[in-house]
Formats: C-alpha cells, sequence, structure tokens
C-alpha cells in the first residue's frame, strides 16, 4: 500500500478531491477511516456520494484530524494507493487545541508518507504567490526528496485562471496540476500522475 | 526518537506556529540532505549527533525565558537599586515576550529601548549599562552588545565640523551595542554657539538612522539630567526608559563596603565595622558624596593605613595583613598615635 498525504491549508477542498480520485477510480463505496486528533479510530463505509455530502462543506475545518481513503490505483499493477486527507495547514485556528494536534498529525505524516500532494486553492493566490506556509510545504517536500505533486484546485473560480498564468511566469519550475474537484474535471490527469508516479517507484 | 518529533509536539502544544514549524522542518532536511546519496532519503533512523536541533527555533540563540536568571544574575548580584532592577525587570518580560511573539510567528514591534540614566555618582549608572549590553545582545535586540563609554570630550570637537565626524565615528564604533554617554547633560552647557549642541543633534540623527541596531544611553545627575532634557525639545520623546538610581541608604553603603573588602580579602575587627559605619555616616552627610565610590575610597584609604601600619611592624602575620581596625577609618589622625593604639590593641 502506498502512503500519500494530501495537506494544504483549510478549505481547498482536500477532502473532495480525494473523494473524485476514488471515484474516477470506480469506487463506488469509499471505505474511509477517520483518525480523530485525540488517537481514537472511527471507520466508516460510504457511497463515495453520500461521503461527498457529509465529509464536504464549504466550511473550514470540516476535516478535523486525518481521514485516510483507501483508493486503488490501477488495477494492473495492483497495487494500491492509501490515501491520507489531513486537517488543514493555517495560523489562525492555532488556539484550538484539537485543531493544532490535527496539524500536528499532519506534519507527522508528512515526513512519514511516501508521496505528498499538495492543494492549493488557486483562486486565493495573491499575484501569482504561494501563501508562506505553501511555499514552506513545497520547499519541504523538495527536501525531503518524495514524489510531489502541486495541485491549483477551485480553476472554476473566477480570478483562479489568472493567478495560475501569474504563478507560471514566476515559477517555471514546478507545473501545478490543474483542476477543479467541484466540477469534477482535472480529476483525470490527477489520477495519471498518480498512477505514473506508482509505476516509476 | 525522531529529530522531527520535538518540532511537531511543540506544534500540538501550541508553542510554535505552523510556518515556524515548517522552517525547522526544512533546516532539518536541508542539513541531511548532502549526507544522503541517493534516492529516496531514509528518515527516521536514530542519528545522535552533538549538535541536534534545539527545542526552539534557530534564530534565537536562548530561549529568553529559561535563560532569565543566568543572563540576570551579574545585575540581581548588585546591592540596593531596587528600582532599577523592577525597571529592567519589566523591559526583559517585555523583550522576552516579543521574543516568543517572533517564534510564535506574531507581529513583534521593534521598541525603542534608548534610555535615561539619572541620579548621582556612584550609583552604579555605569556598572548597570556595561550589564545590559550583554543581556540585550543575549535577547537578540543587539548584534554585538558591547558598551562604548564616552563623555563630553569624546564627543565635542575643537573646530566646525569636527564634532559631527567625532560623534559619528564613535555612533559607528557603537553599532550593535550601547554607546553610553556619561554625563551628558555637560553636551548643553556651553550655550548656543557651543558644539555640544551639534553633537546632540549628530547624535539625534544618528540614533534615528541606526534605529533598531544601537541603543543610547544618557546618564547624569537627576536635576541637570531634567534641565538638560527640558531645555532640547524632543529629546525626552526619543529616550522613553527613564531610569532613576536612587541614593544608596546606610545599609546598603555598609553592605558594599563588606563585598569590597570581601572581593581583596580583607576583614574588619570588631570595632572596625562602628568606625567604618560612623565614617560613611559622615561622608554621607557631605554634599559631595559619591555614594558606591565613596565607599571604595574610604575602604582603599584604610587599607593604604593598615599597609603602613603592617610595614612597621617587626613579624607581620596572616592575620595582621588581612585585618583592618578601627584606627584606619580614622581620619587625620597621626601616624604616631594610630600607631600606638595598634599596638594597645594587638592580640
Amino acid at each position: 500500500m502506498r502512503q500519500c498525504l494530501v495537506i494544504g491549508s483549510p478549505n481547498v477542498g482536500k477532502t473532495l478531491l480525494c473523494l473524485r480520485l476514488a471515484q474516477a477510480c470506480g469506487l463506488k463505496w469509499a471505505f474511509i477511516m477517520h483518525e480523530l486528533p485525540d488517537g481514537a479510530v472511527q471507520e466508516r463505509v460510504l457511497t463515495i456520494r453520500d461521503a461527498m455530502v457529509t465529509l464536504v462543506s464549504p466550511r473550514r475545518y470540516t476535516t478535523v484530524g486525518i481521514q485516510t481513503v483507501g483508493v486503488g490505483m490501477s488495477a494492473a499493477i495492483g497495487r494500491r494507493l492509501v490515501l491520507h486527507d489531513s486537517t488543514g495547514l493555517s495560523e489562525e485556528s492555532h488556539d484550538d487545541a484539537l485543531i493544532r494536534r490535527g496539524m500536528a498529525r499532519t506534519l507527522t505524516l508528512m515526513v512519514q508518507t511516501e508521496q505528498i500532494v499538495h492543494v492549493v486553492d488557486a483562486a486565493a493566490l495573491d499575484k501569482g504567490v504561494l501563501s508562506p506556509i505553501d511555499t514552506l510545504i513545497l520547499e519541504v517536500s523538495r527536501e525531503r526528496n518524495v514524489p510531489y505533486t502541486l495541485v491549483f484546485n477551485k480553476m472554476d473560480a473566477p480570478g483562479a485562471a489568472r493567478q495560475t498564468e501569474l504563478y507560471r511566469k514566476r515559477d517555471r519550475r514546478t507545473r501545478p496540476l490543474m483542476m477543479s474537484a467541484l466540477r469534477g474535471q482535472g480529476v483525470d490527469d490527477m489520477q495519471r500522475v498518480l498512477s505514473r508516479t506508482n509505476v516509476v517507484n | 526518537m525522531q529529530r522531527t518529533d520535538p518540532i511537531i509536539d511543540q506544534l500540538a502544544r501550541g508553542q510554535l506556529s505552523v510556518q515556524s514549524s515548517l522552517e525547522q522542518l526544512r533546516h532539518i532536511y536541508r542539513r541531511d540532505a548532502p549526507r544522503s546519496r541517493s534516492g529516496v532519503m531514509r528518515f527516521g533512523a536514530p542519528q545522535q549527533d552533538e549538535n541536534a536541533l534545539p527545542a526552539r527555533p534557530l534564530d534565537a540563540g536562548v530561549d529568553p525565558v529559561a535563560a532569565k536568571e543566568t543572563l540576570l544574575r551579574p545585575l540581581r548580584s548588585l546591592i540596593g537599586l531596587g528600582e532599577v532592577k523592577k525597571t529592567i525587570d519589566e523591559l526583559y518580560a517585555h523583550l522576552a515576550v516579543q521574543t516568543l511573539r517572533r517564534h510564535m510567528g506574531l507581529k513583534a514591534d521593534g521598541t525603542v529601548l534608548h534610555m535615561i540614566f539619572a541620579g548621582r555618582p556612584g550609583t552604579g549608572k555605569t556598572t548597570v549599562a556595561r550589564m545590559l549590553g550583554p543581556v540585550f545582545a543575549a535577547l537578540g535586540v543587539l548584534t554585538q552588545g558591547h558598551v562604548v563609554e564616552v563623555e563630553r570630550a569624546d564627543l565635542v570637537g575643537e573646530y566646525v565640523g569636527h564634532t559631527a565626524q567625532k560623534t559619528r565615528a564613535l555612533l559607528d564604533r557603537a553599532m550593535g551595542g550601547v554607546l553610553f554617554v556619561d554625563e551628558a547633560y555637560a553636551l548643553a552647557r556651553g550655550g548656543d554657539k557651543d558644539f555640544g549642541r551639534e553633537a546632540i543633534d549628530t547624535l539625534v540623527k544618528g540614533m534615528e538612522d541606526r534605529s533598531g541596531s544601537l541603543i543610547v544611553i544618557l546618564a547624569g545627575y537627576e536635576q541637570e539630567m531634567s534641565y538638560f532634557l527640558s531645555v532640547n525639545p524632543g529629546l525626552s520623546s526619543r529616550f522613553p526608559v527613564h531610569i532613576s538610581f536612587p541614593d544608596f541608604t546606610e545599609r546598603e553603603l555598609l553592605l558594599i563596603a563588606s563585598r569590597l573588602l570581601e572581593e581583596r580579602q580583607y576583614r574588619l575587627s570588631s570595632d572596625a565595622l562602628s568606625a567604618l559605619r560612623q565614617r560613611l555616616r559622615h561622608e554621607r552627610s557631605r554634599h559631595d558624596f559619591g555614594n558606591g565610590r565613596t565607599v571604595r575610597n574610604v575602604i582603599e584609604r584604610a587599607m593604604r593605613r593598615q599597609a603602613l601600619r603592617v610595614i612597621r611592624c617587626a613579624q607581620p602575620t596572616r592575620q595582621d595583613v588581612m585585618t583592618l581596625f578601627a584606627a584606619d577609618f580614622w581620619e587625620g589622625d597621626d601616624h604616631a598615635s594610630m600607631s600606638g593604639d595598634w599596638q594597645s590593641q594587638r592580640w
């Protein structure tokens, strides 16, 4: 089982992205292990549709703790991918002990997992520059030398295309993968990238 | 135990911001990077190197809260100066919290720390200034923490244009440290035509330009300093920290005297203590009383008198060389009676 961490700021669409991936892999049912920040583990089996309704919301911190979604990546290779959907990293909720522990768990996974998918809200970029926390996530992942994918989510939102363009002008080295988890666009690309890194490593 | 654990643990406990935890993680990997030759880095292998990452963020050398006692120990060991110590405690707490705030990713304001030390001579102004330099350096306010002590003659030049040049050179020398201007009121003494005024202006200008990397302390007598500040509007607002050094009480003077004697490995005979007390009380009533400095002078004078006495003695013992008698503290006695006194008290 390949461990993959989905990381990013709160409310950038990490959970929905995970579920979309599961859907794209042809799963009807998602086996979701919800690890709460206090260490308790909750296991749920939901249909993807139900999961999207219950686990996703426009609020920040819908996901507290780590949700693990098992995704069958490509049957031909026979290797499976486990997506760790994590608590969003942000400075503002620093005084909430529960969320803080969730964020600490996210960092633990960040130094352990074999692959990192970094989700950024493309519309929230400022002049095409990543936020300081996002920049650091990118740098730490690079230093760790694990397969890393930068995903620009919410490409459907106004201004996202322009920001992406600006970002590309600034940083030619990183090629962000553009998608809209809400509309289900770009999920195929994502799937391809993940399965490719699967083969390479 | 992985080296990343303390960082993540601190984040969970809310002592580290997300950003600085990520920065520290990056730092760990940066350092590991050249070591691993190829492929995916092996992480979490037990590595016990002595320069393991400190639990605190890296930019500050010390943990300001934990190091407080060590840093302030020299200051605490000073006798008296209760008010001064209290003010410096406040300053320290403020600066320490600012450092903590920075570590937690919050805004930390750059406090202006230029100070005025007002007090009579010998009340410890220079001593305290010398101790503050290293403390500020440890807190990261100053880069060097050295103390440059100057007075009017060092700042004021002999011809037009010389003053600014001299003052600027001194400011440059004090960069990253403390510039301590003793008897600062003397700069305003000579009237409008005096070069002292130019020195003040250059000083103020230099402080503004170099703000944040230099602390200027003006020291002098209480009354003269308040006059000095009143005739130079704008000065007192640029020196927000005002610390006044009160005169020492009689008890504190005696404590200072006994510490000086202890340092010099002398001791007092039983009657010498009351003689010293009387002498200090007498000195204290004089208008030119120099507080700590007077105590030192009294002690040193007594030591010279004792030396004179001992050298006349045929075979001085260890005890003789160490002990000060009451007679050593009496002023104006002629040597004959002193010697007689000593002989009568010989034991």
